[in-house]
């Protein structure tokens, strides 16, 4: 191959007669960083060659700071004249990567037997990233301080570093970087400082980063946590869980929680008493703490507990719990109902103790499982809505305090529902409605007759009732099976007791669809 | 003449037939108007009218045959045990008169015009009121001595404390009236034709169609018999038999009567009644004794007369 290629080159100036020239030399990337981070990988030369010639011949290899050849990315590569681009990706000719350090694009062009070349161009390969140590203070980061002393310092001192390095510095705040410093290092290895205010900002734990690249792309980076305490510490009861309470409880429990160290806590059981020292059980940054309820207090009453924790910042924090310790039975309900009711939609109402929850129950007829669950009011009154049935109805109820003591079951209460004698008909019929048909006494037979207005027979049902109390329905179908029209009718109900008697009963009513 | 009078009977014959076979839902609301006092006492007949106002509504070929202008008023109730009445006022008004037929005393009119307003109104079942009110306007033209014919319009509308259940109705009745004889009259109305009802509820239907036909027949002693028949679109039907007998000649005549309606709850009711005339004015009072089971005893009282 190269044998013919010199031939080729000595046989070109014979049938070719012109020149060639390099110029607008450029290497695109001068530092770069083959490491596959896919920042700066590559490097390349680039350049023009100018000819007469239809064609011209290249050569491109790249050579170390001793000007030993290393690679050959070209050579007598035919071409017309124009823009030449080449890229190295930091390997020699046996596709090691290189070593770091100075290397140099060779270029030569030749045309028919003009040359021009060679020129040089270099390219700094360097695949050192450069490194920091990162001091930060105060934390935790207290920005109660006065100003000039509250902000979070941090400094940064790099290590390999290179002037025209870049440092960024940034925090993130509720998932939203917040940049606090990005600068290009004049000189390297030095220490360069950066500031946070936080007095703005909410408790919590912050994620600080610093990042560090140089001109070839390499680049480190590393977090930190920033603790910014701006708050006591957090206080919760566990135990007691409620406020009333039906018996005393044995101890009272809780955690404590602050991400600076938590130095100070204590519980009292009043106003009047003093703190106690608690038992605690660290976990982290939490404090699991309790307190055997003293003996002093076996008894009901009211019991503001507050519990006080203090942190290592200064902070103080103070948690109050109202517990009311209730061991009396509330009073039984009772109640205040009619004898006798004309209506199956009944209030219930009673007394008990004020705001005390009361449990009444429809506890007949059997099939009823009806109930409800009713509030006193501050009178100590109660109303529960229900529906009964005909007959005799029976209540009975108990009362629940807030503490969850219960009384005993009421007396029971009987409530009788009786509908009053008579045939109830909505006046305005439509198809489905229930006509009531309320006896006096047993009847064999109900027969409605049904006239049209105007004297004309429309059609004769004929109901056995089954009950005192029976609800019958008229289809608004005459004798032959077809609705009847619109319009007003007389229905007339004709009664035969058991008893041999009978009596007639009247409506009027439209049937309007 | 006489085949335009047998056309007529066979027609009437054949017509309640076809509707008594071929009817839709029974009920619905009644645009029939109010039978005269002397009709109700005498079996809810009164098909061929007296002349007086307070009959021509029954049918309005019957309007030349008033003397003159006369006017009636006209009350009861319709149903026993259930607050519910009936009210009636009308107007009658014959004009061109014509010369005396042969063997007719009085000189006859060729028309007359005829307006009635009639209130109903009933208690219902829970002590809303319903009532409606029905504006009649009628024509009578008599062809001869032995044919006359009318027209009537109806209109109907309601008022009630219930919603949704008011309506408004209307319908055309015509009739006839022929002289078969100088004893015997026939008369023939057909009612709510073109009729139709509309609820508030914005639900339509026809008004039933009601096929009327009657006769009165001169007896001895000045006595009248009268009978009539009725047929409904849906299948109501009802024929009345009565007899009206004169006291000598003081103005007073008994009345007597049953009405049928037969069907899958057939009844015969009896009615009675007297009227009492004194110069142009005459007064009227019917009972019907009902079914107890149906709408039972009812009482009727009217009082009319000649305004000129």
């Amino acid at each position: 191959m190269l044998k013919f290629l010199t031939l080729f080159i000595l046989v070109l100036p014979v049938t070719v007669s012109g020149s060639v020239s390099i110029s607008e030399i450029s290497v695109t990337v001068p530092f770069f960083s083959p490491n596959d981070d896919g920042v700066q990988d590559l490097t390349g030369i680039s350049f023009e060659v100018a000819s007469d010639h239809d064609t011209v011949y290249i050569w491109i290899s790249v050579t170390d700071e001793g000007d030993n050849p290393v690679k050959t990315l070209a050579e007598a590569e035919a071409r017309e004249p124009g823009a030449v681009y080449k890229l190295w990706d930091g390997t020699d000719a046996s596709g090691a990567a290189v070593s770091e350090g100075g290397y140099s694009f060779e270029i030569v062009a030749m045309a028919n037997s003009d040359s021009d070349g060679p020129y040089s161009a270099g390219v700094v390969l360097d695949k050192t990233a450069p490194n920091f140590t990162t001091l930060i203070y105060p934390n935790p980061y207290v920005p109660r301080l006065p100003f000039a002393d509250s902000l979070l310092t941090v400094e940064i001192t790099g290590i390999d570093t290179e002037p025209d390095d870049w440092l960024s510095l940034w925090i993130m705040n509720q998932d939203l970087p917040e940049t606090l410093c990005t600068t290009q290092l004049i000189h390297g290895d030095t220490v360069y400082t950066c500031t946070w205010d936080g007095h703005e900002e909410a408790d919590g734990t912050y994620e600080l980063f610093v990042g560090m690249r140089d001109r070839a792309g390499n680049s480190n980076q590393a977090s930190y946590s920033v603790n910014l305490d701006a708050s006591g510490p957090t206080i919760t009861f566990t135990y007691p869980d409620k406020a009333w309470l039906d018996s005393v409880p044995t101890s009272v429990t809780g955690w404590v929680f602050d991400q600076s160290d938590v130095d100070s806590i204590g519980l009292r059981f009043s106003e009047e008493t003093e703190y106690s020292a608690v038992n605690v059980t660290p976990s982290g940054d939490t404090l699991f703490w309790y307190i055997d309820w003293p003996e002093e207090l076996q008894q009901g009453g009211t019991f503001n507990l507050a519990c006080f924790a203090g942190d290592s910042v200064g902070y103080e924090t103070v948690r109050t719990f109202v517990v009311y310790v209730d061991t009396t039975t509330p009073g039984v309900p009772v109640f205040d109902v009619p004898d006798k009711v004309s209506s199956a939609d009944i209030t219930v109402r009673g007394t008990s103790s004020p705001n005390d929850s009361v449990f009444v129950y429809l506890i007949w007829p059997e099939a009823s499982e009806d109930s409800a669950r009713v509030l006193c009011n501050a009178q100590g009154s109660f109303e529960a809505d229900f529906e009964i049935g005909i007959g005799r109805n029976l209540f009975r109820a108990f009362a629940r305090d807030r503490a969850g003591n219960e009384s005993d079951w009421s007396d029971t209460a009987a409530v009788v529902y009786d509908e009053t004698a008579g045939i109830t008909v909505p006046e305005k019929l439509d198809p489905g409605a229930k006509i009531d048909v309320n006896l006096s006494k047993p009847a064999s037979e109900v027969v409605l007759r049904v006239f049209s207005i105007d004297g004309y027979h429309i059609v004769t049902e004929t109901w056995q009732p089954k009950d005192l109390y029976n609800e019958f329905e008229w289809d608004l179908k005459d004798a032959d099976s077809k609705d009847v029209k619109n319009g007003l009718y007389l229905l007339v109900f004709q009664i035969l007791f058991a008893d041999g008697n009978e009596s007639v009963e009247k409506r009027v009513v439209v049937v309007s669809r | 003449m006489k085949t335009l009078i047998s056309l007529l009977i066979a027609g009437t014959l054949l017509l309640p037939a076809h509707l008594a076979l071929s009817h839709d839902g029974r009920g619905g609301l009644t645009l029939e108007p109010q039978v005269s006092t002397r009709g109700i006492s005498m079996g809810e007949t009164g098909l061929v009218g007296t002349g007086d106002a307070e009959s021509f509504a029954v049918n309005p070929s019957c309007l030349p045959l008033a003397t003159t202008l006369q006017a009636g008023l006209a009350h009861g109730n319709l149903i026993n045990g259930v607050a519910s009445s009936a009210t009636c006022f009308s107007v009658a008004l014959p004009f061109g008169t014509e010369a005396g037929y042969p063997g007719i005393e009085t000189p006859r009119h060729k028309y007359g015009l005829g307006f009635s307003f009639d209130h109903k109104g009933f208690d219902l079942a829970q002590g809303s009121r319903w009532s409606y009110q029905t504006v009649s306007l009628g024509f009578g033209y008599m062809f001869s001595q032995f044919a006359s014919a009318g027209i009537l319009s109806k209109t109907l509308f309601s008022s009630s404390d219930l919603d949704d259940a008011g309506v408004k109705a209307y319908g055309i009745d015509i009739g006839t009236r022929l002289e078969l004889s100088p004893r015997v009259d026939l008369g023939l109305v057909i009612r709510n034709l073109l009729g139709g009802a509309t609820w508030d509820s914005g639900e339509s239907e026809a008004v039933p169609v009601v096929v009327n036909l009657g006769s009165s027949v001169v007896i001895p002693y000045g006595m009248s018999a009268e009978a009539a028949l009725a047929v409904t679109s849906n299948g109501g039907s009802k024929l009345g038999l009565g007899l009206d007998a004169p006291i000598m000649e003081t103005g007073f005549h008994l009345r007597g009567g049953f009405l049928h309606r037969p069907g899958d709850y057939s009844r015969t009711l009896l009615t009675a009644g007297f009227g009492f005339r004194h110069q142009r004015y005459q007064l009227a009072y019917a009972v019907r004794v009902g079914d107890e089971n149906a709408f039972g005893l009812t009482h009727h009282f009217s009082l009319s007369g000649e305004l000129r």
